[in-house]
């Protein structure tokens, strides 16, 4: 499935540089403004996603997936259903991050910051839509958790790949080092449930690698 | 007009398993071996309802996706022909073995090399044959560069029918932004018996695809497409068997002769075909597009003057020397944008220097360009080996440059253009040197255009050079040239190719001669100019000559390109403030300005002047400015961009006096093997050169030995490494471990998100770095 993204944000980009509230220039704005501009007219963005009832073991049924990590199964725990996606920004992406090192490492630094926020981006509207819909059948969606979070393993990353033929469905690979290539891409599970459901805090607070992120939102620099 | 009867395929592998208990993320292809039946029971409905190719059930069957079932490519395989055989035997059906996408992207913008997906095809296809397997069959795939490697693997394997077939989004393009065109024309140079589409969407929706392949190759097509548009909410398919096959049968007018269904289709739906298609031939007509092609774009022969960029090419440059020599792909790369962005259509990809692997190089630099620029190339070289290495690496149709009436050149390249599809440059030269009449051109001329046609090479792939001399040397010979080109366009009716440049060598203000040239020579007939793109005066006369020859319909682009732009400043003319020192210019990131003043400044002092006392002070305060968190990230990297352009200046004041050695170090940088995060390392390696450190920079997914090798070759004093993934930090520290085998003992600084100091520690690194500031802290401490 195309996704239209009309634009990227810039206060997500700048998080992605490690912005932390120092005056911003006009000139670097328009800079990562400009670029942005860019980005938008040649990404493409993918989404697939799949909802699938969750048995009494935890499994996705009709699948070989089982969610591991005592996080992502207590997050799971109240719900009769999962979703299971997968974004990417493209080839294109890729293809713009290889133009700019060899033109400028300064705007590659930049342009990896704006795709960056541009798969966040993506993500954050389907999620947003996923919730729409699963209220108004008055059902509750769970966090975004993708592998890598918590004590989730990395390569189940993998393997949600497997599940949704991502490769044919969206044309994102996994190399054999575990890389999602294109790299700007996601894959992630969320539950649906009948009741309410825990919502970590969320953002940085709610991450356990903050203590050590150099990217953590700490201070004012959240606003 | 071309007519052939035509072969019904099967429908869905993957959906009927589904419906037969499949898991998702379960390997399909296993089936074979632990549920032979159900694979028999759905490949003998198939069968029965009129399939009369079976593809077996291959698709995954290699050995990175096979990796952890248990299974090796050749029991898999072996299986699943046996039991496709069984499901047809006794009706004459056929079987091929079925081959996806390895599932992996391939360099540049992934990490899988063109010669290791080519071995994973190889694996497959001998066990095929071994199998006994009657045909070879890719599909699905999006990336014409790893179909081009199945299919070379499949051509040099075996002697069976080669299929080759690729998925399509409705903008006509493949998720790798692959032209439908484009892959026609590639993929019918290759050898295969058919090419064509599958998956992507329904039968009305590949119509237009399967159109725009058909103007670009004479070969039948394939036509495998899905059961409609899934329901976006369940994936489900609802076209109806009869609706699909009837939308089937109408593109037998444009050589569909390989027909059946992929996702979402049921024996149902090849029957229906089976009954919609008989009595039907599948007929099509001439292909009407000529030209050569990357995967995302075609250049079209015959249709007016195709500008061919000369830049890629060191003769005569210190600079681009020194970037072979090192490896700097940046620097090639970003001669390639450029060319690009001025409205080059074809890129000349020369890598000729003494001391240097020149086909290892070629592939590289091919690789390279590809991932950044979507032009077709031109191979240039006089090696063979090293021709071969840029038509193998290069995703798409190139053309040589070139070929001569020698026998000896004849007889090495010409092979190379028939087995990859080429075109060539026919350069108008024998033995026995250089011509001195437009005769003898011509004559040379002839010579080649018939031993092509003795080994199969079309007319229209063949552009003739009738050789540009020094007019300054010899006067009479720019006459004579050009009555070549015009005898060569009137009477072989073939597209034409100069280096136009040739000609002003030697003469003062060098672009008058070269411009007039070339618009006498464009007026004589000439096609495909070898020029300088990033010379103004060069494209001019080319819009003028489009404009002339009535090409440039209305003037369009004509007006587009030269009509002024209202209010807006000149981007070229940098606005140098008189009173701007060049720490200002590098502070305020202010790339034109930085450059220009150190121009200037070294007018009047010393390079080595210019860094000591100026870049680097400058850099120094910025550099503190980061740290006490006054300025971030893009800015410390703009300020670098900036005396990285004042730097760019001395390197070429440097090489230009062929003074070696330049900066301390060197020191020799790598984003570790199976990683392609390389932003960070970019980083450093920016603020480095920025200290006047000589840098090394071997790219992203560098495998241990070569690091070992550059460490040892350039000898190194520090190796940087980085890598960002907990997987493959452990690729870093075989890196450390096999340079300290090979007796290289120098520091390594390591750095990367999942890294600390202690973990550096760990794995052999005797430094850790946590951002490029403090990279360079480290190797100013080493150095000094």
């Amino acid at each position: 499935m195309r996704i239209e993204l009309k634009d990227i944000p810039l206060r997500e980009a700048l998080h992605f540089l490690g912005w932390h509230g120092t005056p911003l220039e006009p000139e670097l704005k328009a800079q990562i403004q400009a670029l942005s501009a860019r980005a938008l007219a040649e990404i493409q963005p993918r989404i697939v996603l799949r909802h699938f009832p969750l048995d009494a073991r935890g499994h996705l049924t009709g699948t070989s997936f089982a969610p591991l990590g005592e996080d992502v199964r207590a997050m799971l725990a109240p719900c009769h259903e999962a979703v299971l996606l997968a974004a990417t920004l493209g080839a294109a992406s890729e293809r713009l991050l290889l133009r700019e090192q060899a033109r400028s490492a300064a705007d590659a630094v930049l342009m990896d910051a704006v795709l960056s926020a541009a798969i966040e981006e993506v993500c954050d509207r389907a999620e947003a839509a996923l919730r729409r819909e699963a209220a108004a059948q008055g059902l509750y969606l769970t966090d975004r958790f993708s592998p890598g979070y918590g004590d989730m393993p990395l390569r189940q990353s993998r393997e949600i790949c497997e599940v949704l033929s991502v490769n044919r469905a969206i044309g994102l690979t996994v190399s054999s080092s575990g890389i999602m290539i294109p790299r700007k891409s996601v894959t992630a599970i969320m539950g649906v449930s009948r009741g309410p459901v825990a919502r970590r805090p969320s953002g940085c607070a709610g991450c356990s690698a903050r203590a050590t992120c150099l990217l953590a939102r700490r201070d004012g620099a959240n606003a | 007009m071309h007519t052939q009867e035509i072969t019904l395929l099967d429908g869905a592998m993957g959906t009927m398993l589904q419906q037969a208990g499949l898991k998702l993320g379960d390997r399909p292809e296993t089936l074979s071996i632990t549920a032979p039946d159900t694979v028999e029971d759905i490949q003998r409905r198939y069968v029965r309802a009129g399939a009369r190719l079976i593809l077996a059930n291959t698709f995954c069957a290699n050995a990175h996706k096979l990796a952890g079932t248990g299974y090796t490519p050749e029991e898999v395989v072996a299986a699943s022909i046996a039991v496709a055989r069984r499901a047809c035997a006794g009706t004459g059906a056929r079987v091929a073995l079925d081959i996806g996408p390895i599932g992996e992207l391939l360099e540049p913008l992934g990490t899988l090399g063109f010669e290791e997906a080519y071995a994973l095809f190889a694996q497959m296809i001998r066990a095929g044959v071994a199998a006994g397997a009657d045909a070879v069959f890719f599909e699905t795939f999006s990336d014409l560069n790893e179909l081009r490697a199945g299919v070379l693997a499949a051509r040099e394997c075996c002697d069976l029918p080669v299929f080759a077939s690729m998925t399509f989004e409705a903008s006509g393009r493949t998720f790798l932004g692959c032209r439908a065109d484009a892959a026609a024309m590639t993929l019918s140079g290759l050898g295969v018996t058919a090419l064509g589409v599958n998956c992507s969407l329904g039968p009305d929706e590949v119509a237009p695809i399967l159109r725009a392949m058909r103007t670009a190759t004479d070969l039948p097509l394939i036509l495998k497409p899905n059961a409609g548009l899934p329901d976006p909410a369940t994936g489900a398919y609802h076209m109806a068997p009869q609706e699909f096959a009837s939308s089937c049968a109408k593109l037998t007018e444009c050589g569909a002769a390989y027909i059946g269904g992929c996702c979402g289709t049921t024996p149902d739906f090849i029957s229906a075909l089976s009954g919609a298609l008989a009595g039907r031939r599948a007929v099509w007509g001439d292909k009407t597009l000529h030209g050569i092609c990357s995967a995302g774009e075609v250049c079209a022969f015959g249709q007016g003057v195709r500008v061919i960029g000369e830049r890629i090419n060191p003769t005569g440059k210190k600079r681009f020397q020194q970037a072979l020599r090192e490896g700097d792909m940046n620097y090639i790369v970003a001669q390639a944008i450029e060319q690009a962005e001025v409205g080059a259509q074809i890129l000349d990809v020369n890598v000729g220097l003494p001391g240097i692997d020149e086909p290892q190089m070629m592939r590289r630099v091919v690789t390279a360009i590809s991932g950044a620029v979507s032009l077709p190339l031109q191979i240039d070289s006089s090696s063979p080996a090293a021709i071969e290495a840029g038509l193998r690496a290069a995703p798409g149709k190139c053309l040589i440059n070139s070929v001569n009436a020698s026998r000896a050149s004849l007889e090495s390249v010409l092979p190379l253009a028939r087995k990859y599809g080429a075109a060539i440059v026919a350069l108008a030269l024998g033995e026995n040197g250089l011509p001195s009449t437009a005769q003898e051109r011509f004559g040379f001329a002839e010579r080649i255009v018939a031993a092509a046609r003795d080994m199969g090479i079309a007319r229209e792939d063949i552009a003739v050079d009738c050789l540009t001399l020094t007019v300054s040397a010899q006067q009479d010979q720019a006459g004579q040239t050009l009555a070549a080109v015009r005898r060569v366009r009137e009477e072989l009716g073939l597209e034409t190719v100069l280096g136009v440049s040739n000609i002003s060598f030697g003469l003062p203000q060098r672009q008058i001669v070269t411009q007039a040239f070339l618009t006498q020579a464009i007026a004589s007939g000439l096609t495909l100019p070898i020029i300088n793109p990033n010379q103004r005066e060069m494209m001019d006369a080319v819009d003028a000559c489009r404009v002339l020859s009535g090409e440039d319909v209305s003037c369009a682009a004509y007006i587009a390109r030269h009509a002024p732009a209202r209010g807006e400043a000149k981007p070229e003319a940098a606005r140098q403030d008189a009173q701007m020192t060049i720490g200002e210019a590098i502070a305020k990131g202010m790339k034109a300005e930085a450059a220009a003043i150190a121009r200037q400044m070294m007018e009047n002092i010393e390079p080595l002047v210019l860094v000591e006392k100026h870049l680097i002070p400058a850099l120094d305060l910025v550099g503190e400015q980061y740290e006490r968190q006054e300025i971030f990230l893009p800015q410390l990297m703009n300020a670098a961009s900036a005396s990285g352009a004042a730097f760019e200046e001395v390197r070429r004041v440097i090489a230009a006096s062929g003074a070696q050695g330049e900066g301390k170090g060197p020191i020799v940088l790598a984003t570790v093997e199976g990683d392609i995060h390389d932003i960070g390392k970019n980083i450093v390696r920016t603020v480095l050169e920025n200290y006047g450190f000589h840098v090394i920079d071997l790219g992203r997914d560098v495998p241990a030995e070569r690091v070992v090798e550059a460490a040892k070759a350039h000898g190194a004093k520090i190796v940087g490494l980085s890598a960002l993934m907990t997987t493959t930090v452990p690729s870093m520290q075989r890196t450390i471990e096999q340079l300290h085998a090979a007796g290289v003992h120098v520091p390594v600084i390591v750095g990367g998100a999942v890294l600390t100091p202690d973990y550096a520690r760990e794995i052999g690194a005797d430094y850790y770095a946590k951002d490029a500031k403090q990279s360079a802290d480290i190797a100013k401490a080493i150095l000094g």
